[in-house]
């Protein structure tokens, strides 16, 4: 028998009596289904038409039902950890968990495997959605639930993100606005700024390029266009942000990314701990003290 | 024993506790009191080990929060002024849950949890959701929440407030019970007739220190010395006060009716001698009485709010007379 820590079996049963899961997990597969079968079933009545195989364009259907369930999951994964620790303490029950046997790491460290939980089951139960478009071959099963895999680290991410903010603000409100600012500003900001300075440098020197492989949609983007035949979408990135990494950089885009992301996500987490401390502030206060 | 030892705690520049000192004996009952913004709850906090001191440490038994945290931590229960209660968990769940935190599971917990609930008489609700319960009752399962561990002390910030008079009744048992039991309390409360009647020791606080503490007792005799005679006249009350300026261990003296409170220097004896010289003059008295001490009073006095009023109407009854 599992014996879960008391955080994940508590969670786990606050939110098998709550609709906020099943909602979640009911309105992204509605989303997906639907992009998913009226994709598939327009391109079969043309396909009926005009008796062309158009085997790219069901492709086509996949990387949008794909990336829409990465946005979904990147959007609503700040959602489970950002009212973790500032949740807990509105209701007073932070302090009580302060004075168990736990310690501030083990109770973050309990409420992100909860929040991951969540998380999986929300990105498990697009599988079948990413299917339909595929009736007709193209990607395999296994390639697909590897795509679904990739998902995990950005979902780590902004569940980590989430946590961070969850520990400085002292309002569930504030904590899933100053998340979502974060998420904002690590996938769109970190493509728009290279594409801003890309005007100020040279043909092959824009560094800022390179911040594109903190976002998570890098290694997302990078599988889906091999996925579906387009090898070189992502030199196209690069190159459009006029930036020419080299060939073991661009070889490893994917493994360089989600380590980076992992990174970020550890820093995060390190420093959502750091603020639940008991001690935390006092170097702080002594510093102002002091000025 | 419980030793808080030169505690400061700033937020900012602002200093929440400045160079407090207290010390809380084994098996005492201690009542925690201090006007709002005191530092009671950052008192408290530190005491449990939720937060650090900024300066000052702080030992249980020779244990340090910062240093034995776990051993520390259970040695404490604390009762917090918002309940701390997962609304959507039942009661039982609610238990469990605290009990496998401190490392009590499976049929350990389960049994614990039957026993406690027993206690503060919660079992017929173990399995209501929390938010079911009425304030009281989610008072006492927060009590019975942080005695899950057997700790030998129980912190308790503002138990009382807000609960009707039975349930603050029946709530006032219960400590009193734990405190015969053996159990070190500390009740930090506003509301000063309870401390007053739970309490064997008390710790009063004010801008971030402790003003006075020791034996309840002892303080209200050392308090209740300092009050005023008040001597009801049923006549002659001219002539009482020009006997009473002239008396030289009268300090001040200030009139209200027939009633005149003096300022007296001096013991028992010297308060019998007093009456006996007023009734010997032909005075006739009809009582004579020091002001009994009340824990409210010199709680006003020791927070600097004291009894201005009164004092100010000393020195003019003084100054016309």
């Amino acid at each position: 028998m599992i014996s879960l820590s008391p955080i994940v079996k508590k969670d786990i049963e606050v939110r098998s009596r709550s609709y906020t899961l099943p909602a979640i997990i009911t309105a992204a597969n509605a989303v997906l289904f639907l992009i998913g079968l009226m994709g598939t079933f327009g391109l079969v009545a043309r396909m009926r038409q005009s008796f062309d195989t158009l085997y790219r364009s069901f492709l086509t259907v996949y990387t949008i039902v794909a990336l829409t369930e990465f946005i979904i999951t990147l959007f609503t994964a700040p959602l489970f950890t950002a009212a973790a620790i500032s949740g807990e303490r509105e209701t007073g029950t932070f302090d009580l968990l302060l004075t168990t046997n736990l310690t501030p790491a083990e109770i973050v460290t309990e409420k992100l495997i909860s929040a991951m939980l969540s998380m999986g089951m929300i990105i498990m139960s697009s599988f079948p959605a990413l299917l339909i478009p595929l009736m007709f071959g193209g990607v395999g099963i296994i390639d697909t639930f590897g795509l679904l895999i990739l998902f995990l680290p950005g979902a780590f991410l902004m569940l980590s993100i989430g946590m961070f903010t969850s520990s400085i603000c002292s309002s569930v409100t504030k904590s899933i606005a100053l998340s979502y600012v974060i998420a904002f500003i690590l996938t769109v900001g970190f493509a728009v700024f290279p594409l801003m300075t890309r005007v100020f440098s040279s043909e092959t020197g824009n560094e800022f390029a390179y911040l594109l492989t903190l976002d998570p949609f890098l290694p997302v983007i990078s599988v889906l266009s091999r996925q579906v035949g387009e090898p070189d979408f992502l030199e196209l990135i690069f190159r459009g942000l006029k930036l020419a990494p080299d060939n073991a950089f661009m070889e490893n885009t994917v493994f360089i990314s989600i380590l980076l992301q992992l990174c970020a996500a550890f820093g995060f987490i390190t420093l959502a701990v750091m603020n639940v401390m008991p001690g935390r502030y006092r170097e702080k206060n002594r510093k102002i003290r002091e000025r | 024993m419980l030793k808080l030892d030169n505690i400061k705690k700033f937020y900012g520049h602002f200093c929440a506790l400045d160079g407090l000192e207290l010390s809380i004996s084994d098996g005492s009952l201690l009542g925690f009191v201090g006007p709002n913004g005191a530092g009671k709850t950052t008192a408290i906090k530190i005491m449990t080990g939720i937060i650090y001191p900024d300066e000052g440490s702080v030992t249980l038994n020779g244990m340090n929060p910062e240093q034995d945290g776990k051993n520390y931590r259970s040695m404490i229960g604390y009762v917090p002024d918002a309940f701390g209660i997962y609304n959507n968990l039942k009661v039982r769940e609610y238990m469990e849950f605290f009990a496998a935190c401190v490392g009590i599971d499976g049929m350990e917990a389960r049994k614990k949890t039957e026993q406690l609930l027993n206690y503060v008489e919660l079992s017929d609700k173990a399995d209501f959701y929390v938010e079911a319960l009425s304030r009281g009752m989610k008072q006492k399962l927060a009590l019975a929440r942080a005695l899950i561990n057997d700790p030998p002390m129980l912190i308790m910030d503002e138990p009382t407030s807000g609960l009707d008079p039975r349930t603050r009744y029946e709530f006032k048992q219960i400590v009193g019970e734990l405190s015969d039991r053996g159990k070190t309390i500390i009740i930090s409360s506003h509301i000063l007739s309870d401390i007053s009647e739970l309490c064997t020791d008390i710790g009063i606080i004010d801008q971030g220190s402790l003003v006075m503490s020791g034996r309840l007792m002892d303080v209200m005799k050392l308090v209740t010395a300092e009050n005023p005679i008040i001597i009801s006249m049923s006549k002659k009350t001219t002539q009482a006060i020009r006997f009473l300026k002239d008396d030289a261990s009268v300090k001040s003296l200030a009139i209200k009716g027939n009633d005149l409170m003096i300022n007296f220097a001096g013991g028992a004896k010297d308060e019998a001698a007093l009456l006996k010289r007023m009734i010997d003059a032909g005075l006739p008295v009809r009582s004579f009485s020091r002001e009994k001490g009340s824990l409210e009073s010199m709680f006003m006095q020791l927070t600097g709010h004291g009894e201005e009023h009164t004092i100010t109407s000393y020195d003019i009854a003084e100054s016309n007379s």
